[in-house]
């Protein structure tokens, strides 16, 4: 194994050596033997066995390949390896957003860590998680909630380990990532530090919350689902029994992946032990959202999180 | 690769009828359930990016459109993978090949495409009121050839974008395809709609009678479904307009469009609206 990797970071309790910089990644100086994460380029296959359809995501047990035409491929195996074998024509933008979600996340099945599609604060020494599809304004609302003084935990990916029968959501790392038309939504921009870009020609930034980064993990105390069902009114409206085990597992991240590695079991057991102990809400809102409808809507979660 | 020819596509300019059919289509394949507009069961959306995130496993918002149009073909291949029988596939682009020659929709999953048409004189009184942007704006974008919709609609977030193309382009895109292609008339649905779906139902292979086709037609009436927006909204519908469903009626350009604004349309797409009798 190669060791004179130029780049060692820490997220989601994982510690990285990678051979390529991923910026807003936390960088940590660990001991060697404590690596349990390598990024590094290689040889990856072209199709992973069984593979009989031409698509761009394969998974087989302990394989998740991502084959970029253009680009190149990147193979995650183990729970230990993401190995990029790239083309000339590569464009490196690309493969750091992929490695810092869907590798990461398939470095999470493979494990048989929870992985769901959301973002987090931390309110009452616990973490409050917003689910949703991409789009349905997960980040928007963590943010919004950091501007008021929370501290940020995770964006887009929440990572949940089993820690001796509780569930504990890992840290991620203090960057959140903002389509630039919805910073008007979320009140005192100097509470934020707009960096670059996440790709050139993409209207949408990495951000910094200048509110606190909380880097130790957490157990969960709320989740929150941001339907894309419409009402007239705000509200909020409980999701009760299997409802609820079957919204973690629509939101599972990357779900797809699971179904060559053979996750569903692994997730559906720590669901159901979550589940346990957290309450699950959705949040339907009307069409269509201003400055002030925003600031409501954040207004009525807080309130909730707050009284419980 | 798949080889099951098993995607019907609904293509067509916006505002053309498209929507409608699907609501119709529902009621039809689901003869014992309600009609819900948020629930258009069995008919999928080619621009719906969380569609996209399935068949592909990457993040749409992470992809340039270059990236985007090179890997739209998978979402093809993945519903016609999952679907075991005919499924319907909503699109609004034009057909054309992307940088390396390969077609948006894949020829080796296409059953058929059923291509609405509607005159482009009631489509720009429509789509001014979709876009809520002035009426001689809509008249220029439809006869623009680079039109990409979506980034430009209030829904950013919830498709991928779409390479439409003027309104004659797309017309012609679509008939030239080398895909087998029924074309429907919007004012033939409206004017006589069972005798003209009956057809296109009866063209598919499908086995309804006419009183069926009649039932799934009293269920997606446009005086019934506008009503069902006005309760409780339409997912589909841009956030900064109304309501999607707006009259639903045919000419009605001659008291809304100027004569001025009606010349520069039929200007614009003289060919096309002559070859379909508008």
């Amino acid at each position: 194994m190669k060791t004179d990797f130029k780049y060692s970071y820490n997220v989601y309790s994982l510690n990285i050596y990678s051979e390529i910089e991923l910026v807003g990644f936390t960088e940590s100086n660990f001991p060697k033997e404590t690596a349990m994460v390598y990024v590094l380029r290689g040889k990856a296959p072209k199709s992973l066995d069984g593979d009989v359809i031409d698509t761009v995501v394969q998974s087989s047990k302990n394989q998740v390949l991502f084959r970029l035409p253009g680009h190149g491929n990147v193979l995650i195996k183990n729970g230990t390896h993401i190995i990029i074998d790239h083309q000339p024509s590569i464009d490196w933008s690309l493969i750091r957003n992929l490695i810092k979600n869907k590798c990461i996340a398939a470095i999470m099945h493979q494990r048989s860590w929870g992985v769901l599609h959301g973002s987090a604060i931390k309110s009452k020494d616990k973490a409050v998680l917003f689910l949703g599809r991409s789009g349905a304004g997960k980040s928007t609302t963590t943010a919004a909630l950091t501007a008021r003084g929370y501290d940020f935990i995770s964006d887009d990916l929440c990572v949940i380990k089993n820690q001796e029968g509780i569930c504990m959501l890992q840290p991620a790392y203090p960057s959140l990532r903002l389509w630039e038309n919805t910073f008007d939504l979320l009140g005192d921009a100097k509470k934020f530090t707009k960096e670059k870009k996440i790709r050139p020609n993409i209207n949408k930034y990495y951000v910094k919350p200048k509110a606190a980064f909380h880097n130790k993990q957490l157990e969960i105390s709320h989740i929150y689902i941001l339907a894309e069902q419409y009402t007239e009114e705000l509200r909020l409206e409980k999701v009760n029994g299997i409802e609820s085990l079957k919204a973690l597992l629509e939101f599972t991240y990357a779900k797809g992946q699971l179904s060559g590695l053979g996750g569903f079991d692994t997730q559906f057991k720590l669901f159901s032990l979550l589940l346990k102990t957290i309450k699950v809400k959705k949040v339907l809102r009307p069409l269509g959202q201003d400055s002030d409808r925003f600031q409501n809507l954040i207004s009525l979660i807080e309130n909730d999180f707050l009284d419980e | 690769m798949s080889e099951t020819k098993n995607i019907v596509w609904l293509a067509s300019y916006p505002k053309s009828g498209n929507t409608w059919f699907r609501i119709f289509l529902t009621a039809l394949l689901n003869p014992e359930e309600a009609i819900n507009i948020n629930k258009l069961n069995k008919t999928y959306h080619y621009s719906d990016h969380n569609l996209f995130e399935l068949a592909t496993g990457l993040n749409a918002s992470e992809l340039q459109e270059d990236e985007l149009n090179s890997l739209k073909p998978n979402i093809a291949n993945y519903i016609s993978g999952i679907e075991k029988n005919t499924v319907f596939v909503k699109i609004h682009e034009a057909f054309h090949r992307n940088s390396e020659g390969k077609p948006n929709i894949p020829f080796q999953c296409t059953k058929i495409v059923l291509y609405f048409i509607r005159n482009p004189l009631d489509i720009a009184v429509s789509f001014a009121h979709h876009l809520n942007k002035n009426v001689d704006d809509v008249i220029d974008r439809m006869g623009e050839s680079s039109t990409l919709a979506s980034l430009e609609n209030g829904s950013e977030f919830f498709n991928l974008p779409e390479r439409i193309g003027s309104w004659s382009e797309h017309v012609e895109s679509w008939l030239s395809s080398g895909h087998e292609v029924i074309v429907i008339k919007y004012e033939d649905m409206h004017n006589d709609p069972l005798k003209n779906l009956s057809k296109v139902i009866k063209a598919l292979g499908f086995k309804y009678t006419n009183s069926e086709i009649y039932d799934a037609l009293e269920k997606s009436s446009f005086v019934k479904i506008k009503d069902q927006e006005k309760k409780q909204n339409f997912n589909e519908k841009p956030s900064d307009i109304d309501s999607f469903f707006r009259k639903g009626k045919v000419n009605s350009y001659k008291t809304e469009l100027s004569k001025q604004q009606i010349n520069r349309i039929s200007f614009f797409h003289k060919d096309i609206m002559t070859k379909f009798n508008y």
